[in-house]
């Protein structure tokens, strides 16, 4: 969760074997803003102020 | 938090293979106190900054542990919060992850096998049920505006839920396949 509450980000961990992703939500609107690569299997995320 | 080993469990493993132990690290220093076991299947944490109590989703004993970490050593309690006591590994609801309710300190619980949010007031540890999803709910976090979101993890969704009423507000945010992982 961003600090403005307005965006949130997921880890999606994927299927194990290829690269997950961090996924960037509107919290407004519930869309997907944009997708980043992020390795094998990523579980967990936080946000450095 | 370490991730217990769900290969040993799953086949047949001991009390202490289901464990999971939290390290304690200073941000300045990277100086780690002596590692914490706290329950079966520890995985999902939140904090209480302000009673320096950290809480613990113990997935596989349908249980939370409520870390004093103004202890020396860290003092930990085990709460029951499924229907009924278990023996690990036969969990019921399966816990997995938790967030706490700013405005009011509720632990909001994410339960991954009875596809279940329980709600649990550390006041007096009563616990209360909360929505049933479409899946099992996996990690969770509250809004700066008091709405919980909830990923919920074998649809691949994203729901909405109102603390207040408990309900899922609007459709809930369906992941595509290439929002999940990434092809080579």
């Amino acid at each position: 969760m961003a600090a403005d509450g307005e965006t949130a980000y997921l880890a999606c961990e994927g299927d194990h074997q290829t690269p997950g992703t961090v996924v960037r939500v509107a919290l407004s609107t519930l869309a997907v803003v944009s997708v980043t690569p992020a390795g094998v299997f990523p579980d967990m995320a936080g946000v450095v102020p | 938090m370490s991730h217990y080993d769900p290969r040993k469990v799953q086949s047949g493993g001991t009390l202490a293979d289901m464990a999971g132990t939290v390290a304690l690290v200073d941000a300045a220093t990277l100086a780690r106190a002596p590692l914490l076991p706290v329950c079966a299947g520890a995985y999902g944490m939140a904090l209480d900054e302000e009673r320096n109590i950290l809480f613990v989703a113990c997935a596989l004993a349908d249980q939370v542990a409520e870390v004093d970490l103004a202890a020396s050593p860290p003092r930990v309690v085990l709460h029951d919060v499924g229907s009924a006591p278990i023996t690990p590994p036969a969990t019921v609801h399966e816990p997995m992850a938790l967030a706490r309710n700013p405005a009011d300190g509720t632990l909001w619980l994410s339960c991954q096998r009875s596809r279940t949010l329980r709600v649990v007031d550390p006041a007096d540890w009563s616990v209360t049920a909360g929505p049933t999803l479409s899946a099992g709910p996996h990690g969770s976090v509250f809004t700066p505006a008091g709405t919980l979101l909830v990923a919920v993890r074998e649809s691949a969704e994203l729901v909405e839920v109102d603390p207040v009423t408990r309900q899922l507000r609007r459709p809930a945010l369906r992941m595509e396949p290439g929002h999940l992982h990434q092809r080579s």
